[in-house]
């Protein structure tokens, strides 16, 4: 039966969880106040699934909040990048060319499929190992190693497409 | 001798590449990648780049972040939250309406509309029934009235 999370749960749960949830929207948006915000805005939707029997409060409640917050930052990002293409194709020769630099790796990220982004986001900017991935996940650790390598290989390539390795004759 | 994992006249996939990067290649495939990547020069600046985001990367996640304070940060989050999660209050019931609940209540909400009594009734029941009578009785009259001038014409004649 449905069922709304008592405030003392939801309290100690957001006390746990803020913390390396706020890391890692903070690293990808690069903004305190747009991190917390996208902090508050997945726990008020986690809080609101649980109550209407959407998603159950005990089982992996963790993989719900930290891949709504990933999907949430880049979602917000790409907003961003709209708005700020925006307002600087409105002065000529204001858009930067491409570097490989964070703008760059974090636009490459964003563009990546979502289960892509939210392992390599999890590793590179949430501080979790694989085998906690897989703990969370209910997947076994070599899954989640052999799935890092491949996402990783795509955020490569997607930041040179033309250094694909098997393109090139010995 | 274990198959090669290198294709006689392609360089080793991407995935291969970063499981060389990744150190997680057994020890005989992982020789085999680097006699390869020794002489190639594709491969060598596919791994230089490789490297270079994956090490932005790692900068990106060991950027220090100055997290705030955990209490503030949820009073914030109390303050802000929409008032249907109600968290300083008894939490509401996000449960939808039965049917039944439903049609007890609408019918509730019919009754509070004026019962007419008998004396009414009575009243509008003669009032219909004079009004028919009144439209019976004209026309017969009416009737009556367009026969009359078609009986006498012969006499008249």
């Amino acid at each position: 039966m449905p069922r709304l999370l008592p405030e003392h749960e939801v309290e100690e749960f957001y006390k746990k969880y803020v913390g390396p949830l706020f890391g890692m929207a903070r690293r990808i948006v690069e903004s305190d106040q747009a991190a917390e915000d996208i902090v508050h805005d997945v726990f008020v939707a986690f809080i609101l699934a649980v109550g209407r029997g959407r998603i159950d409060a005990d089982a992996h409640p963790v993989a719900y909040l930290f891949r709504s917050v990933t999907n949430a930052s880049f979602k917000y990002l790409r907003k961003r990048a709209t708005r700020d293409l925006a307002e600087a194709s409105a002065v000529p020769g204001s858009i930067p060319g491409p570097s490989i630099g964070r703008i760059a790796v974090i636009t490459a990220l964003a563009k990546l499929s979502e289960d892509d982004q939210h392992l390599l986001t999890l590793v590179s900017f949430g501080g979790l190992s694989p085998a906690e991935i897989a703990a969370m996940l209910g997947t076994s650790e070599p899954t989640i190693r052999k799935r890092l390598q491949r996402a990783r290989a795509r955020l490569i390539q997607a930041l040179d497409p033309s250094s694909a390795p098997s393109t090139h004759d010995r | 001798m274990s198959k090669s994992i290198l294709d006689a006249t392609l360089c080793p996939d991407a995935e291969i590449l970063q499981a060389y990067i990744d150190n997680d290649l057994p020890p005989d495939e992982y020789v085999e990648v680097l006699d390869h990547t020794n002489s190639c020069p594709h491969c060598q600046a596919y791994l230089a780049h490789a490297t270079h985001v994956l090490a932005v990367l790692e900068e990106v996640g060991q950027e220090a972040v100055q997290q705030p304070p955990v209490e503030e940060s949820y009073e914030r989050f109390v303050k802000h939250a929409p008032p249907d999660l109600n968290l300083s209050g008894p939490q509401p019931d996000l449960q939808l309406e039965s049917g039944e609940s439903w049609r007890r209540r609408a019918a509730g909400q019919l009754s509070i509309l004026p019962r007419p009594s008998v004396k009414s009734m009575a009243v509008v029941g003669v009032g219909i029934a004079a009004t028919l009578l009144g439209l019976y009785v004209r026309n017969k009259r009416h009737a009556a009235g367009d026969r009359q001038p078609a009986a006498e014409s012969p006499a008249a004649a």
